[in-house]
Parts: structure tokens; C-alpha cells; sequence
């Protein structure tokens, strides 16, 4: 199991409230898939909006990398710049 | 080795840049200098009204005047499907862009696109532009980003339901999106605070103000491809969103960037491009096209205006307890402010255990807004660095102290939830401190302001192409434009791995048929991962090198090193040979296999955080209000300055944007929406005359993910000058401001001397 860190604003839209979650995945599209699985919308929210961040890295198009139960792992906003 | 651990020979030098002498000379070419046979000239129709619903466009008469060749309306491109697409600072509808580019049912920012014409003449296209009859139904506008969040304002868009909510709301608004960024317990916070300083804050829209406008010249062969040149900070976006707006294979549209005279994120996006494509396919000729600097105020993006709550408590001995923010962004006419950004770097500077930011995406009637260096963070950071100074001056600790005790430091847990690497914030206070700046004794009237910044950074795609010449010299090739001498440091670190002289290396941005996807020259990403690119093409080459010269002396690669610019045996055992150079093995390339290049292809991760503290001294004229910037220190975390004296400038840029920022520049529009300061004479920006020497301090902690230990440095800057200077009117006036700009009437007002 994995453990997602999301923001307190799309923890109020996906997942009741929750700003961590569980879920069984071995990279990010795995966990990315499991998400939507667990509450519907949040994968696709991922995917069309957001970075993953793994141990303090933020991956703006995060999906073959590779997390595991010791990974801390953030969704947030993308973030680009001028 | 780790490059990191080397004592550089290149790195960290200051030699010309290659683009210097053609851009004294007169020689670069820019967007505008472009000509070709039987070129058009494009001129655009724009809206007269803030916010209308367009009932007929009538184009004969145009059509009908001599010289003109082509007219497009909405009705020549495609409809655009509701598609979300990466524009520099966030993600925008694919729709939304094309409304941008050119309206279609309704205009909804005076100055927006209707139709454009191209002909022969400048004058003629003038001419026939004021020909195209556009029958318009006016309707309510809104400006004010509070307005604009009333029930009953004037709703820009129908189809806009506040998102980031739950439960979905029944009624479309002005309010695009929510997002909340929260950790720990913020009443908890709040209850265990001596002190708390809550306070509302406003900023107006700013422009980027790049010096050269907007301009492109396109050329759409019978064929159906078109070949583009523009002035852009990413000539693979301007492709990419041509091809989607106007539904053409991306292999058809190739893309030149041209030398660009500024952009600080505002040529992240399209305007002109995909009309001029479409004005030449319909007439079969090129057509160029230049936004006057009036039709760059009216039409073009400038960053968010604000409205903002900040609240932050604090103990006695000068610990931060809480923070708490309440941010609404004005987006423009279409969703998409950087109130995501803004959220997440509010608090980002410290380490706090109680924080809650909650932010809003709010349109209204103006030009859409686009990125502007560090988009978002100059605004929110500005009104919590005000209330962070105020605290300090109220527990009579020193700012610098009081900032560096709340410091964030490595493991520090940011508001938007990622844990710090390796980071500057401390050293960046520690030098600002250390200055003789920070010890000058300040006379009547002045006062003297510290804040500090913080910016993500990013890396992204980007590719490089590393050529060895047959006399040993060296072309490099990639696409990212180049805004502030990021050639120069190009070739810097490829001879900096190539072990070969600078000079012998000669960096070209080239177009969008000759290398791979680019993402923008933004996000001060490109030192970083064009940097990347360049290191891992130059190792590439360096193989390819080694394994010449083991074919040369007739032994295995792994028996060959490359040290100082040299292929050598890795020990004796391998055999006596004479090193041979780069020009050497280059010579004989022709009997070793052919010609010898290297390439890398990347999505680079790991760009370091960057932090800055700048201290900024003010004189203020007690009669007039008149703010004079007395000396101006920035100090920034650069990882590793490539060429230092483009960093610096980087520095320096920032530090004068954001006292532009801080003390002059706002948008005026009169009752009917209609912006009254669309130029230079009446949206003053800082010119050198305004301004101090702008002192610069290089902290170097190495970003560890990068070879020689860049982090982005172009964006930090422009976010501690906003505070640092009304920190500094604070001191000097003793008034707490709470909107910017500080113009003279402002700080009249405040003080009461105007009354």
C-alpha cells in the first residue's frame, strides 16, 4: 500500500474530506488508476491538472515512477511559470 | 565523478555572449524584421465594448477595397472542443484560447480580437479594418475582482460553475475555481499566538511590458504548410496550439523563434500566430502582423490584479503560531489565474505548523490574464511578507532574525505539503544580513524594507543536439528561445564536459523541424533542463569520441578516457598512446565511421526550489509622496551561477519589474470598461533614471539533481521587491500600506499629508 498526500481542497471534492489515502500500486499510473477506482473523478483530475510529488520532487507528468509504502507522495496544482 | 564535486574551468565565467554582436549591431533578427516576396500586412479588428454579444459582422466592404487579399472571422476557424492544454502557467481551455485568439459569440475584454484583414499596405489593411462592420449587443461588464464575485454582477459565462466545490453549485458565477492548501490545526494556532496581525491587502494588474511587441510573419503554402516566425517564448506551443486551434497536423506548421526583445511570461500563449496563418492561407501570401504597444495593453495578457486577507499569529518570542490566507486572483475574461501557485508559495518561505490558504479564480471583463515571472507569488507573498514585517516590528525583533527563526530549511514541511531538499532560504538571510547595506544609517523620511521569495522552479522536456565540426569545433543546437543569455550558458557547460574552449562551441536555437519538443522558456526552467540536455548530449559525444579513438589504437572503449578536452588510455596497461584532441579524432572522423554527434531527449526532473531576501532603502518625499528608491541589495539561492553575469542581470530585472510593481503600475478603466492607460507614457514602468545601482549577492547551494548544481534563477526576483519596498514606505512613514501601487496620491493619503 501506498500512502497519497492530496491538498485540503481536492480532499473536500474526492474524498470526503480525507487528505491521505490508501492505495495498492507499485508506480503512478497504477496508483493514479487506483485512485479513480476508489473515488471516481480524482484520477482524472490527476491526470488532466496536477503534478505528483515524490519525496520532495514534483513530476508534472508523472507515470511510470515508481513508489513503494516508504514514498511521501503529494498531489498538487501543476506549476509552470513566466 | 558527480560534475558537482569538479573544480570548474568554465563554469562560473563570463564570456560574451554569442548573440552580443548581432544584437548591438542591428543585425538579430527579430519578429517584426522579417520581410518576404509579396508579404501581406495584417491588422485586427478589435472590440470597442467590455462585454457584448456579437450580432452580425459584416466584412464586404473590406473585402471589397483594393490591396486587400484576405479577411477571417471566427467563422474561417474550427469550433474548438472544451479541452484543458498547458499554457505557461496553468492549464487552460483549448476553447477559451481560441475565443481569445478570436471572439465568436460575444466579446468579453475591450480590445479583444473580432476579425482581421491583410493587405498590401499597412494603411490599406488600417483602412479596411475600420470597414469590417461589427453590429454589437452591450452588455453589463464587471472589472473589480470583488465585483465580480458578487451574486448579483454581470456572469461572464454561462457555462462556468464554480469548481473546487462540493456540492456542485446550481448557478453559473464569475468565480471559476476554489483551491485550499491547509496543515495542522490553524485555531489551535491562532489560540496559541501573543500576537495576531490580520490585514486586507490589494494589488492591481500588471503588465510584463516586454519592450518588443508582439509580432510573427506566417507563410501557408498551396500545399497546406506553413512555415511560421515569431517572436514567442515557445516556438513548440506556438505550434502545438496553431495545430489544435486550426485543426493542422503539427508536422505541416514549422515554427522559428525569433530573437525575442522580452517576455517574462507573457508570450507563453497565442495571439497573432493563428491569425496570421489563417489570413495567408485564405490570400496565399505571407502576412505579417505587430501589435501596436496600445493594442499590447488592451489585448495581451497582463498578470492578476488581487484581493487578499492575511492573517498570522505569532508568540512573544518571535515564533509563528498560524498563517492564514484568503486570496481571490482575477483571471481575466477566461478562467485561469495563478491562484494555484499564489496558494501554494503564500506561506512557502516558513516553517509552519498551522497554515490554511484558500483561493479563488475569478474572471471578469479585462484581457485574459497570462503568466508573469513567478506567476502569482509576487502577489501573495507581498501581502504576507507585509504582515510578517509588521509582526517583527511589533515584538521589536529584527525582520531578517524574526524570518530566519521561521525560517524554512531542509525537511521543512511547506504549506502546499512537499518536505524541502537541500535549500538556500537561511544563507539567503544570512548574506542579506551580513551586507553593508543592511548597516547604513538611514536620515529623515527613509526607511529601509526586507521580504523574501520563493518559486518552485521547473524542469520539463527539452532536447539538445551536440555536432562535432571537422576542424573541431563545435555546433550545439536546441530550442528553447533564448530571453536572458541562456545560449551562453549552453555552451558553457557543453565545454565545460567536452573539456574544449568555449569560443570553439557555437549554440543555436533552431526551429521546430530540426529538434524535438520544447516546453516554454519559462518556469525559469531552461539553464536547468536545456542544461541537462546539453550535459547529456556532450556525454553522448564524448562516447562517440572515446570510441574513435579506441578504434584509432585498436583497443576496447572501456580502455579510453576523456579528460581536459582529450581522449587518453585509462592506464598503461591499455597500451602508450599520445592523447588525442577532440580536433584530432574530429580530422579523421571520415575513416573512423563518419561524422560524430551527440543527442538528448529529456523530461528533466529536479528542479531546486529558489529563495531570495532583498533589502530595499526609500526616501519619501513627505509633501508629495514621492517615493525615491535610495539602494536596492538582492540576494538570491542560484544553485550555480553558469554565467554569472546573467544571473545577475536576472537579478536586477526582477528587483526593477517588482518595484515597478510596488510603486507605479496599475490598470485604469473608465465606467465603461475601457482601459484609459493603454501605454508607456501613462503606465509608467521604472526606467534606469528611477533607479539605484540594483547590488547583487550569488548564494551558491548546489541544486543536487542537476550536474553543476543549477536552480532556476529568473522568477525569484520579481517576488521580494513588492514588500520589500512597502516595508520600506512603512519604515520610512510610519503608515502600514495595504495596496499597491504606492503612487505619490496613495502615500498622501495614507499619511494624511494630502488632506
Amino acid at each position: 500500500m501506498v500512502k497519497v498526500a492530496l491538498t485540503s481542497g481536492t480532499a473536500s471534492q474526492f474524498t470526503d474530506g480525507k487528505t491521505e489515502v490508501n492505495v495498492t500500486a507499485q508506480n503512478v499510473r497504477q496508483m493514479v488508476a487506483a485512485l479513480e477506482g476508489k473515488f471516481p473523478g480524482l484520477g482524472t483530475e490527476i491526470q488532466q491538472s496536477m503534478s505528483v510529488a515524490i519525496d520532495g520532487v514534483i513530476l508534472p507528468d508523472p507515470f511510470l515512477e515508481t513508489v513503494n509504502e516508504d514514498s511521501e507522495i503529494f498531489i498538487l496544482p501543476k506549476i509552470g511559470g513566466g | 565523478m558527480n560534475e558537482q564535486a569538479k573544480q570548474f574551468k568554465f563554469v562560473g565565467t563570463r564570456p560574451i555572449r554569442p548573440d552580443g554582436v548581432d544584437k548591438v549591431t542591428g543585425r538579430a533578427m527579430y519578429g517584426a524584421d522579417l520581410t518576404l516576396p509579396g508579404m501581406l500586412e495584417g491588422k485586427v479588428v478589435r472590440s470597442p465594448h467590455a462585454h457584448a454579444r456579437i450580432k452580425s459582422i459584416d466584412t464586404s466592404k473590406a473585402e471589397a477595397l483594393n490591396g486587400v487579399k484576405s479577411v477571417v472571422t471566427a467563422a474561417d476557424m474550427p469550433e474548438a472542443e472544451s479541452k484543458p492544454v498547458a499554457a505557461g502557467e496553468a492549464m487552460i481551455n483549448f476553447r477559451d484560447l481560441a475565443e481569445n485568439v478570436i471572439a465568436r459569440h460575444k466579446v468579453f475584454y475591450e480590445g479583444q480580437t473580432v476579425a482581421a484583414v491583410a493587405a498590401t499596405s499597412n494603411e490599406i489593411a488600417e483602412r479596411a479594418a475600420a470597414l469590417i462592420e461589427v453590429e454589437y449587443e452591450v452588455l453589463p461588464h464587471v472589472i473589480d475582482v470583488l465585483d465580480a464575485m458578487k451574486d448579483d454582477a454581470p456572469v461572464l459565462h454561462d457555462h462556468i460553475f464554480t469548481g473546487g466545490v462540493t456540492p456542485k453549485p446550481e448557478k453559473p458565477s464569475n468565480v471559476a475555481n476554489r483551491v485550499e492548501f491547509a496543515l495542522g490545526d490553524i485555531d489551535a494556532g491562532f489560540a496559541a499566538a501573543d500576537i495576531v496581525i490580520e490585514r486586507k491587502f490589494t494589488t492591481e494588474p500588471v503588465h510584463q511590458a516586454y519592450i518588443e511587441p508582439h509580432a510573427v510573419v506566417a507563410d501557408m503554402g498551396p500545399d497546406g504548410k506553413a512555415d511560421v516566425w515569431c517572436s514567442s517564448q515557445g516556438h513548440f506551443m506556438v505550434r502545438s496550439f496553431c495545430a489544435g486551434l486550426l485543426k493542422i497536423e503539427m508536422s505541416k506548421i514549422k515554427v522559428s523563434a525569433a530573437e525575442i526583445g522580452g517576455g517574462f511570461g507573457g508570450k507563453t500563449t497565442v495571439y497573432l500566430e493563428p491569425l496570421a496563418i489563417m489570413l495567408s492561407r485564405k490570400a496565399g501570401r505571407p502576412v505579417r502582423m505587430v501589435m501596436s504597444r496600445e493594442e499590447i495593453f488592451r489585448a495581451s495578457g497582463p498578470t492578476s490584479g488581487a484581493a487578499m486577507t492575511i492573517k498570522i499569529g505569532a508568540t512573544k518570542d518571535g515564533r509563528i503560531t498560524a498563517g492564514d490566507a484568503t486570496l481571490c486572483l482575477q483571471a481575466g475574461a477566461f478562467p485561469g489565474s495563478p491562484v494555484g501557485p499564489a496558494a501554494m508559495t503564500a506561506f512557502a518561505p516558513y516553517d509552519l505548523e498551522n497554515v490554511r490558504v484558500v483561493g479563488f479564480d475569478v474572471v471578469s471583463n479585462r484581457p485574459k490574464v497570462v503568466a508573469y515571472r513567478a506567476p502569482g507569488a509576487p502577489i501573495s507573498e507581498y501581502a504576507v511578507e507585509s504582515v510578517v514585517d509588521e509582526l517583527a516590528s511589533e515584538l521589536g525583533l529584527d525582520p531578517i532574525e524574526f524570518r530566519a527563526k521561521n525560517g524554512a530549511k531542509e525537511g521543512t514541511q511547506a504549506a502546499y505539503g512537499v518536505k524541502f531538499g537541500t535549500i538556500g532560504m537561511q544563507e539567503t538571510l544570512e548574506a542579506a544580513k551580513a551586507t553593508e547595506h543592511y548597516k547604513i544609517p538611514l536620515g529623515p523620511n527613509q526607511g529601509r524594507g526586507v521580504a523574501t521569495g520563493f518559486w518552485f522552479n521547473i524542469g520539463g522536456e527539452s532536447c539538445a543536439g551536440i555536432r562535432i565540426n571537422e576542424d573541431g569545433s563545435v555546433s550545439l543546437t536546441e530550442g528553447s528561445p533564448d530571453i536572458g543569455g541562456s545560449r551562453a550558458s549552453m555552451a558553457i557547460m557543453a565545454a565545460e564536459v567536452l573539456g574544449i574552449d568555449v569560443a570553439k562551441i557555437k549554440p543555436s536555437v533552431v526551429d521546430t523541424d530540426a529538434t524535438g519538443y520544447h516546453f516554454v522558456t519559462g518556469g525559469s526552467r531552461v539553464t536547468f533542463a536545456t542544461g541537462m540536455a546539453v550535459v547529456d548530449a556532450s556525454k553522448a559525444a564524448i562516447d562517440e569520441l572515446r570510441a574513435r579513438a579506441a578504434k584509432i589504437w585498436d583497443v576496447d572503449v572501456d580502455g579510453v578516457v576523456w579528460e581536459d578536452g582529450h581522449a587518453k588510455p585509462a592506464s598503461t596497461n591499455v597500451g602508450d598512446f599520445e592523447p588525442m584532441s577532440l580536433a584530432e579524432i574530429a580530422a579523421i572522423a571520415n575513416k573512423t565511421g563518419g561524422p560524430i554527434s551527440g543527442h538528448a531527449d529529456i523530461n528533466a526532473k529536479g528542479a531546486g526550489p529558489g529563495f531570495g531576501t532583498h533589502i530595499c532603502d526609500v526616501e519619501v518625499d513627505p509633501d508629495t509622496g514621492f517615493v525615491t528608491v535610495l539602494r536596492y541589495t538582492a540576494v538570491q539561492d542560484v544553485g550555480r551561477a553558469i554565467h554569472p553575469s546573467y544571473v545577475e542581470g536576472q537579478l536586477q530585472g526582477g528587483a526593477a519589474q517588482g518595484i515597478g510593481w510596488a510603486l507605479n503600475e496599475a490598470y485604469m478603466y473608465d465606467e465603461d470598461g475601457k482601459l484609459e492607460n493603454a501605454g508607456f507614457l501613462d503606465y509608467r514602468v521604472p526606467v534606469a533614471s528611477d533607479l539605484p545601482m540594483i547590488d547583487t549577492i550569488l548564494v551558491e547551494i548546489p541544486n543536487p539533481t542537476h550536474p553543476f548544481g543549477v536552480r532556476g534563477v529568473g522568477e525569484v526576483p520579481i517576488i521580494p521587491p513588492l514588500a520589500a519596498v512597502n516595508n520600506a514606505v512603512a519604515a520610512a512613514t510610519g503608515v502600514r500600506f495595504t495596496a499597491l501601487p504606492l503612487s505619490p496620491p496613495a502615500i498622501l493619503a495614507g499619511t494624511g499629508a494630502g488632506d
